[in-house]
């Protein structure tokens, strides 16, 4: 009888070809836990975003796909094995320029639209850079958050390119009038009749799955910091407060003198509340990197409920500024079955190493040298 | 490449400039040339030099013609009330070959396309209103690509065309035939359930 870790989606291995600080490289993984270990800048990252090309088709780290391409050669792919329940997929995503544009294959046919791959393999990474999502302005958690929402569901992929697609073309028209003659009023009633019907589904999809995520994020805050805090995320839009037609009509003056469009859903912020005051005012390093560990347990653990597939978690450089204990009772969350396959990065090989024994957590050990690695 | 001719050379560099052609094609062609009778290469020139300068646009649908007004606006027998707008006189000649079609067309010359800079000035819009003021035309039929910029000049002509109470349609869009149901994407699959039709 097959055990439950067998129907787990996981990635069993991976073969780069010229990516980034690597010509060649072919490793097979643990089916729950993998840890890799190097000093930095040896290329433990590079590996998890040649993971998350593989599994996305997109950049874990928002870079173009030139940008992964090792110093001199013409392009990379990378290639992997993937087993999902009783079936094992061969899924390729390669980028040579000279040739194709970037292209995914499943099982050797080519996947025709890349949005229809995105939320395919789910998966949710943590990287240092994420702190910017209580730091900085609301852009970063946008991005965050449709980019978790997109796979969540593809209805709500499909709603961000349109209404993306829509917004730049009345940016530019907008540009054109400032520049030119009168705005055409017929044309904008058009775009904004087309850009309700793709902001409104937008909306109560933000609504409803901010809603989904506070318990979770409550629930793996709790079991990380044992207690005590209180955390939730609120969901800011717009058009809590009037129409989409009020917003654009009263901004009309605004938007042709600025050339873009001031107000509308793609305005809309998270606030990040700890004890109901903003986390950008009033956390310490360790609960900051508390909550953004819980928040993204949380994003995983809501693929799994509504998909019904364990995403693959991809922690890079986690455990700096996680005390101990909260580095175990996050080993202990990830030993939960729900919680798939994760992937660590880690600096220190000696603190992994003893954390793998004291926790009795089945895995594996890499160590990344220049454009190596090797298990231990 | 060096040719033995400047003649040969000028020739290849003429054609090569055609879409679709390289240098290598253009050789072969001007090498082919040579071969034939000279009489072949004057009505090559002839045919293209005629093309150049007698090409017309039908002052009524914008198609291409060789008179003033084009052989499908002139043609008695098609139904004048009816008027087919499309982006490209390449259309027409695809909805021709159904062979379902007795009306008439209007050539738009182009999309609404703000990221290209160009606006509902810049096609044959205004021409299309003053059709439908001018002539009894009960039905304008939208046959414009499902894309985004099709999309919206087929939603600002039918803003526009409303004003004049004249019916507005628009091509059905589905699942191709021939196709199997599992492959079609999504997008065009709920559209196709939302536009089902009685069987």
């Amino acid at each position: 009888m097959p055990s439950k870790l067998d129907s787990m989606t996981h990635l069993k291995n991976i073969s780069l070809t010229d990516f980034k600080s690597y010509a060649s490289l072919k490793l097979s993984f643990h089916e729950k836990l993998n840890i890799l270990v190097g000093q930095n800048g040896v290329g433990k990252t590079n590996l998890l975003e040649a993971i998350y090309w593989l599994l996305t088709g997109k950049s874990l780290q928002g870079h173009s796909e030139r940008h992964a391409i090792r110093y001199g050669s013409e392009g990379w792919s990378v290639e992997g094995e993937i087993a999902e329940e009783e079936r094992l997929h061969h899924v390729r995503c390669a980028f040579y320029p000279k040739q194709d544009r970037k292209a995914v294959f499943i099982d050797g046919s080519r996947v025709e639209r890349l949005l229809d791959y995105y939320g395919r393999f789910p998966v949710v990474s943590f990287t240092p850079n994420d702190i910017d999502l209580i730091r900085e302005a609301a852009e970063q958690r946008r991005r965050t958050m449709d980019a978790f929402f997109a796979q969540l569901s593809q209805e709500y992929a499909v709603h961000l390119v349109q209404y993306h697609a829509l917004l730049r073309r009345r940016n530019a028209l907008l540009k054109q009038w400032r520049e030119q003659h009168a705005p055409d009023v017929a044309l904008l009633e058009v775009f904004h009749m087309r850009m309700e019907q793709e902001a409104y589904p937008l909306y109560d999809l933000r609504r409803r799955f901010t809603g989904e995520l506070n318990p979770l994020v409550s629930f793996y805050y709790e079991k990380l910091s044992g207690g005590k805090e209180f955390i939730k995320i609120e969901y800011r839009s717009q058009l809590s407060e009037a129409s989409l037609q009020q917003l654009w009509q009263e901004s009309l003056p605004t938007d042709l003198k600025m050339g873009f469009t001031s107000k509308g859903i793609h305005r809309d912020d998270w606030l990040l509340l700890l004890n109901d005051v903003p986390m950008k005012w009033s956390s310490s390093q360790g609960q900051r990197k508390t909550f953004l560990v819980a928040l993204k347990l949380a994003m995983s653990d809501l693929l799994f409920r509504r998909k019904q597939q364990n995403p693959l978690l991809l922690l890079d450089d986690i455990f700096d500024k996680l005390d101990a204990e909260r580095v175990s009772a996050l080993l202990q969350l990830v030993r939960q079955q729900r919680l798939g396959q994760v992937f660590i990065t880690d600096t220190e090989p000696e603190r992994m190493q003893r954390l793998l024994a004291e926790s009795h957590l089945p895995g594996a050990l890499f160590e990344v040298k220049q454009g190596r690695a090797v298990q231990l | 490449m060096h040719y033995s001719s400047k003649l040969i050379e000028r020739a290849v560099e003429e054609i090569a400039k055609l879409p679709g052609i390289g240098k290598k094609s253009a050789l072969r062609i001007v090498l082919h040339l040579l071969k034939q009778e000279p009489r072949q290469t004057h009505q090559l020139a002839e045919a293209l030099l005629q093309l150049r300068d007698h090409i017309q646009y039908c002052k009524e649908c914008h198609n291409i013609a060789d008179e003033a007004i084009c052989s499908l606006c002139s043609d008695p027998r098609r139904h004048r009330e009816t008027i087919c707008v499309v982006e490209h006189f390449k259309d027409i000649a695809a909805i021709e070959r159904t062979g379902h079609y007795q009306g008439l067309y209007h050539v738009l010359g182009g999309l609404i396309s703000p990221i290209d800079g160009v606006g509902p000035q810049d096609i044959h819009i205004e021409s299309l209103l003053q059709r439908v003021q001018k002539h009894k035309v009960e039905e304008v039929i939208l046959a414009l690509s499902s894309t985004m910029e099709g999309d919206t000049t087929a939603f600002y002509l039918t803003k526009r065309l409303k004003e004049l109470q004249v019916k507005v349609t628009a091509l059905a869009r589905g699942v191709p035939i021939g196709s199997e149901l599992e492959f079609t994407d999504e997008l065009t699959l709920a559209r196709s359930l939302l536009g089902r039709v009685e069987f």
